[in-house]
């Protein structure tokens, strides 16, 4: 794609040489003498920069500015003055110019400006998709994916959420579950009403009792007043139980009770209360296995599973990591005011490149540490963990000759990327975007092509082990 | 009584507009320069991989050394006629360094023994920008039509505690009288700033002016 500029400048001679040497860039050029054939030419042929001279007779740079932010706001313009001054550079970057570059024109920096001005026209056409995107997954809710992993998320949550059935939503801590847990609630019949979260975990088992079913004054020391549990508080609306594995065995009875007859007795209290609340849990761990080892009741197990929801990791829906950044950046702009417009592609790169073990929440805590330390508008590579840019798999560079077939491309690239993790079978997977058992049928189907070679005589075998060392530049 | 004459007013009046034409005529220098350097950064690009591009490339450097030096005389100029300092402070020293490179072909021509000490940065005033510039450029043309071909001229600019000061020591010839007025506006001028001008003559032979202005020590 061959990117379009604009030059303006009343200057011939200026003109026709800036023009040709963008040429000779690989950029598509038009050329205009003053502010009104620029206007014109700008809105015909809609470029992606326009390049223009502030002093000109008749509409001046300036009044180019002002028109074409009405005209066509996306495009980024980059004055050329005669004097670069602070205040010539506040008051353009103040009318809505991308950038100034003094006369004579240094070329090298004049080239990076231009290409630093299509990168952030790119963002700001990525954030505008992104925009649409977000806006059209499902209405209502949080829950940001678009690949199929969560497309299947979204189907169940829209089925499960009109009912009252009970939900386990499993997962790795950090892929969302509280989330989904809530777009059930706001998707339910119930969104009117309270939804409350409460981590297992998080909370001594001594106190988890009094905090799912509240207490009466005097029920223990330091009890001076009655106080309501979480399922009194929740009533007519959702209960949100994450980490339920770790509720404590000899709660999970009365637990189950209540799901079953859907009343609870504060402690120390003597009348029963009765409550409609839908219960959501989630884990991490593997309940059916915890209730083989008598971690977890198993009628509480079946009472629980109507109705599973699994959700994927993180790197397993790398697809829809620019439409969460995209809208953590939203979010924390709204929050602390800041105008960042998005990521750059080699850093969006990098964050599709990563493998994610914190899932979502590192990714969110990623993208508000990016966001403390940006100064402008994009987010680029420097703003991302050390450890993030030192294990980013585009580090290395492999180098083959052209006109080998594709498959061999294939293998040089697998043995490489093995040698490059040190043998690391499981993070060669992950970094290649396959299975394990993939990588390992290729590797087992490598050596025996080789094997078969030496078994015919062929001696050693270039293809059989990895490629030479010269090959990889790292 | 006026503090200069009709013929000093016309000075006056004179200087702003020459201030005017130094602009415009830097803008129009500038439009050429830009073309030049563009057909350069072209013929370069245009030569590279061919047998030409090693011969001439040192011939293309020298070019765009040479462009960038009438750029830096131009930009010198117009930062000392028209400043516009931003921020609300006037860096003496970069503008004492500017003055004195535009009037060292004067020296070098009277074969004067020029020093100027003007650190940039660390010498900053308060004061308005355009009227700091006027001064400065004033009392420098001034001391330097004093001195006598061949004469001693050293300029410096230091900062004291809550001053900024330009002094200037140079030899002395004949005294000239079309430049008394001219003493008379740098004292006025030093005073409508919240500073002083002082001028002293230590045997007949050396004079010593210091302006003395409000110092911004933001940093």
């Amino acid at each position: 794609m061959r990117y379009r500029v604009l030059i303006v400048d009343d200057e011939a001679d200026s003109r026709e040489a800036l023009a040709e040497l963008t040429q000779r860039w690989g950029y598509d050029v038009q050329t205009a003498s003053d502010g009104t054939e620029a206007l014109r030419r700008a809105i015909e042929g809609h470029p992606d920069v326009i390049l223009t001279d502030l002093v000109m007779p008749n509409m001046d740079g300036l009044w180019l500015l002002r028109a074409l932010r009405a005209e066509l706001p996306d495009c980024p313009v980059v004055l050329l003055t005669g004097r670069g001054t602070i205040q010539t550079a506040v008051q353009a970057i103040k009318e809505g110019a991308y950038d100034f570059i003094e006369k004579p024109l240094e070329v090298p920096r004049l080239r990076i400006v231009l290409e630093r001005a299509l990168e952030k026209k790119e963002t700001m056409r990525e954030v505008q998709l992104l925009r649409r995107r977000l806006a059209a997954l499902a209405p209502g809710t949080d829950v940001i994916g678009s690949g199929p992993a969560m497309q299947r998320v979204f189907e169940l949550v829209n089925k499960v959420a009109p009912s009252n059935a009970s939900v386990v939503i499993t997962g790795e801590s950090g892929t969302g579950k509280e989330v989904v847990a809530r777009a059930i609630h706001n998707l339910s019949p119930r969104k009117e009403k309270p939804f409350l979260a409460l981590n297992c975990s998080a909370i001594p088992a001594t106190l988890i009792e009094s905090e799912l079913f509240g207490y009466e004054r005097g029920a223990f020391t330091g009890a001076d007043q009655r106080r309501m549990g979480n399922f009194e508080l929740a009533h007519n609306g959702t209960l949100f139980l994450d980490e339920i594995g770790e509720l404590p065995i000899e709660l999970q009875s009365k637990f189950l009770r209540v799901l079953e007859e859907r009343k609870i007795r504060r402690l120390g209290g003597r009348s029963e209360v009765e409550v409609d609340v839908r219960v959501i849990c989630a884990t991490n761990r593997d309940l059916k296995e915890e209730s083989r080892r008598g971690r977890f009741r198993e009628d509480l197990y079946f009472r629980l599973h109507v109705f599973t929801i699994g959700l994927p990791r993180l790197k397993e829906r790398r697809e829809d990591i620019p439409l969460l950044v995209h809208h953590f950046i939203e979010k924390f702009n709204a929050e602390t005011g800041k105008r960042v417009q998005g990521v750059s592609p080699p850093a969006l790169q990098m964050l599709q490149g990563y493998g994610w073990p914190g899932n979502i929440r590192e990714l969110r805590n990623t993208v508000e540490r990016a966001m403390i330390l940006v100064d402008g508008e994009v987010i680029g590579e420097e703003h991302l963990p050390p450890d993030m840019q030192s294990s980013r798999p585009e580090a290395a560079t492999l180098r083959l000759p052209l006109g080998i077939p594709l498959d061999k491309v294939e293998k040089e690239y697998i043995i490489t990327s093995l040698q490059k993790h040190g043998g690391n079978k499981a993070r060669t997977a992950e970094i290649l975007g396959i299975s394990e058992k993939t990588l390992y049928n290729k590797l087992n189907r490598y050596a025996a092509e080789a094997r078969e070679r030496a078994g015919e005589g062929g001696g050693a075998d270039p293809d059989a082990g990895p490629p030479p060392a010269a090959g990889v530049k790292a | 009584m006026p503090l200069i004459g009709d013929d000093g007013a016309e000075h006056a009046l004179r200087s702003q507009v020459m201030g005017r034409l130094v602009a415009g005529v830097a803008h129009d220098i500038k439009n050429p320069l830009n073309a030049m350097s563009l057909q350069i950064a072209l013929l370069g690009d245009k030569l590279e991989g061919t047998a030409d591009a090693g011969p001439a490339a040192g011939h293309l450097a020298a070019l765009r050394d040479q462009i960038g030096r009438v750029n830096d005389v131009l930009r010198r100029l117009v930062d000392v006629t028209d400043p516009a300092a931003p921020l609300g402070y006037t860096d003496l020293g970069a503008l004492l360094a500017d003055v004195g490179t535009l009037f060292s072909y004067e020296a070098r021509r009277r074969r004067i023994d020029l020093g100027v000490e003007a650190p940039a940065g660390s010498v900053r005033t308060s004061c308005d920008p355009a009227r700091v510039g006027r001064l400065v450029l004033g009392l420098y043309g001034r001391a330097l039509a004093l001195t006598p071909d061949g004469g001693r001229f050293a300029a410096r600019a230091e900062a004291k505690k809550g001053e900024a000061t330009i002094a200037i020591e140079h030899a002395t010839g004949d005294p000239d009288d079309d430049l008394g007025y001219e003493t008379e506006v740098l004292v006025a001028g030093a005073a409508a700033l919240g500073g002083s001008f002082e001028r002293a003559r230590d045997d007949r032979q050396t004079e010593r002016l210091v302006l003395t202005l409000p110092r911004n020590d933001r940093e």
